[in-house]
């Protein structure tokens, strides 16, 4: 269990590092892929609610202590847990699917996680999100995640194979994770 | 009875709510705290370590990061690079433009000057084609008879005379170049005055055959028109300079011109001049010698 944990935490240092060093670089537009939300979702897809809801939360408790400014601390980690619990929720639909599917669901977690977050950053007024900027983000997000969490799967199926622990391990097999 | 839910589905919800609950907690904490709490400490606090790790990391995947950001800008880099070369290519045209302005201002400038010099009334005129054939040696101006031009009057630039006006159309005239094998004209030696008459002689330097026969005249001498009558070529336009004998008799030179007449650009054509033939009184009027014009070499020959 132990070992599980620091891989998890290996897994969230490296997109944490990924998203504050890499994402800038390859931004398009100025919209840049949510390595951490790749990694959530990925997790849940694979693992399931309950690993996608304590990873959510703990990677986006990352994030937000790592962002400046007006940021409060616990915003994303709530929009993660949410987006953990509820691309987690979904896997045991996407058995027998194809992985278009997956793809499908990734980039719905994606215009949920920037809807949540710019939707209650626009409630509490901390930031100067305006509704056009919401949408533009979301569709970003959909994008971005579409593209980033098929490639996080890959290291993420192969820790969850290694350590065992999730959901995974309690039903024996996870249908989505042998479809990626 | 009551239904109870399965274990694993309420500590999942349990969790759920714990950390649905932990995060408002946390939001309301820090937003009620702001910049001065606990949260915001340690906030900075995870700043101060994750910091050099980042940056430790950025040095390692900074040439990846470049190389995918360079994919992911490539579009625009295009667009940029094709921006910037046709900016480039504006600047360049530009910088052409504006230098052939800046010399051809400079030449009008001096040409100008020469006209002051001289106190005559001019046109500028502007080289606009010469003929497609290299034997002919005229060129086609942008001015004509619309502009006062007549037969016969004289083209010069900045350094000396060009050649006359042969033919005139409303809007344009042919002018036969002083290189021009059948061009012939009255000069002097500005020094001595000794007279004589130059011909063209393609691209070769011109013949000069002095009136006098034991004229002696030293290479270097500036050679410059002659009023004739009959002629509207002006006194004292700067020809050429003496080069040396052409054959063993001393009437005989080679003078070099001083236009160069592979660069002729912009003229100016001579519309009235103080001292004309006519203006002057008849006792000071030198008519024009009759004398056979030397043989013209094949200009082919010359040229090749």
């Amino acid at each position: 269990m132990s070992a599980r944990l620091l891989a998890l935490g290996v897994v969230l240092l490296t997109a944490l590092l990924l998203q504050s060093v890499v994402t800038p670089m390859i931004a398009i537009g100025g919209w840049g892929p949510d390595i951490v939300l790749a990694a959530v979702v990925a997790f849940a897809l694979i693992d399931g609610a309950e690993t996608g809801a304590r990873f959510g939360f703990v990677a986006g408790l990352g994030s937000d202590l790592l962002s400046g400014g007006p940021h409060l601390v616990g915003l994303m980690a709530l929009v993660f847990l949410l987006v953990g619990e509820g691309a987690g929720r979904l896997r045991p639909y996407l058995s027998g699917s194809e992985p278009v599917t997956a793809v499908a669901v990734s980039a719905v977690a994606g215009i949920v996680a920037f809807g949540l977050f710019g939707g209650m950053s626009l409630l509490l007024d901390i930031r100067s999100f305006t509704f056009l900027l919401i949408v533009q983000g979301a569709l970003a997000s959909a994008a971005w995640t579409a593209v980033t969490v098929p490639l996080a799967m890959v290291p993420v199926r192969a820790i969850s194979r290694r350590f065992t622990g999730g959901e995974t391990a309690a039903t024996g097999s996870s249908v989505a994770g042998r479809q990626w | 009875m009551m239904k109870t839910m399965p274990e694993p589905r309420r500590r999942s919800r349990t969790l759920l709510a714990v950390l649905v609950l932990a995060s408002l907690v946390l939001i309301t904490v820090d937003y009620r705290e702001g910049e001065g709490g606990a949260v915001a400490a340690i906030q900075r606090g995870a700043l101060t370590v994750f910091g050099p790790v980042a940056e430790g990391f950025s040095t390692v995947v900074q040439p990846i990061g470049n190389f995918f950001g360079s994919i992911a800008e490539l579009g625009s880099l295009r667009a940029r690079n094709a921006a910037l070369e046709a900016d480039l290519r504006e600047i360049r045209e530009q910088q052409v433009s504006r230098a052939e302005l800046e010399r051809e201002n400079e030449q009008l400038r001096r040409q100008l000057d020469m006209r002051e010099r001289l106190g005559f009334t001019t046109t500028a005129a502007v080289v606009i084609a010469r003929p497609p054939s290299n034997i002919e040696r005229s060129v086609l101006l942008d001015v004509g008879a619309d502009n006062g031009l007549l037969p016969g009057m004289a083209v010069i630039n900045e350094f000396g005379l060009v050649g006359k006006v042969t033919e005139v159309t409303a809007g344009n005239a042919r002018v036969e170049l002083l290189t021009s094998p059948s061009a012939r004209y009255g000069v002097r030696i500005d020094e001595s005055g000794e007279l004589g008459f130059l011909t063209g002689s393609g691209a070769d330097p011109f013949q000069l055959e002095l009136l006098d026969l034991e004229a002696e005249v030293s290479p270097g001498a500036q050679v410059v028109t002659h009023l004739f009558t009959g002629t509207s070529i002006p006194d004292a336009i700067p020809v050429g300079v003496v080069k040396e004998r052409r054959g063993p008799s001393s009437r005989f030179l080679e003078v070099a011109p001083y236009v160069d007449f592979t660069r002729l650009t912009t003229v100016q054509v001579v519309l009235n001049f103080p001292s004309a033939p006519s203006e002057l009184p008849e006792e000071e009027q030198v008519p024009a010698p009759e004398l056979p014009r030397p043989k013209v070499e094949d200009s082919k020959a010359e040229d090749s």
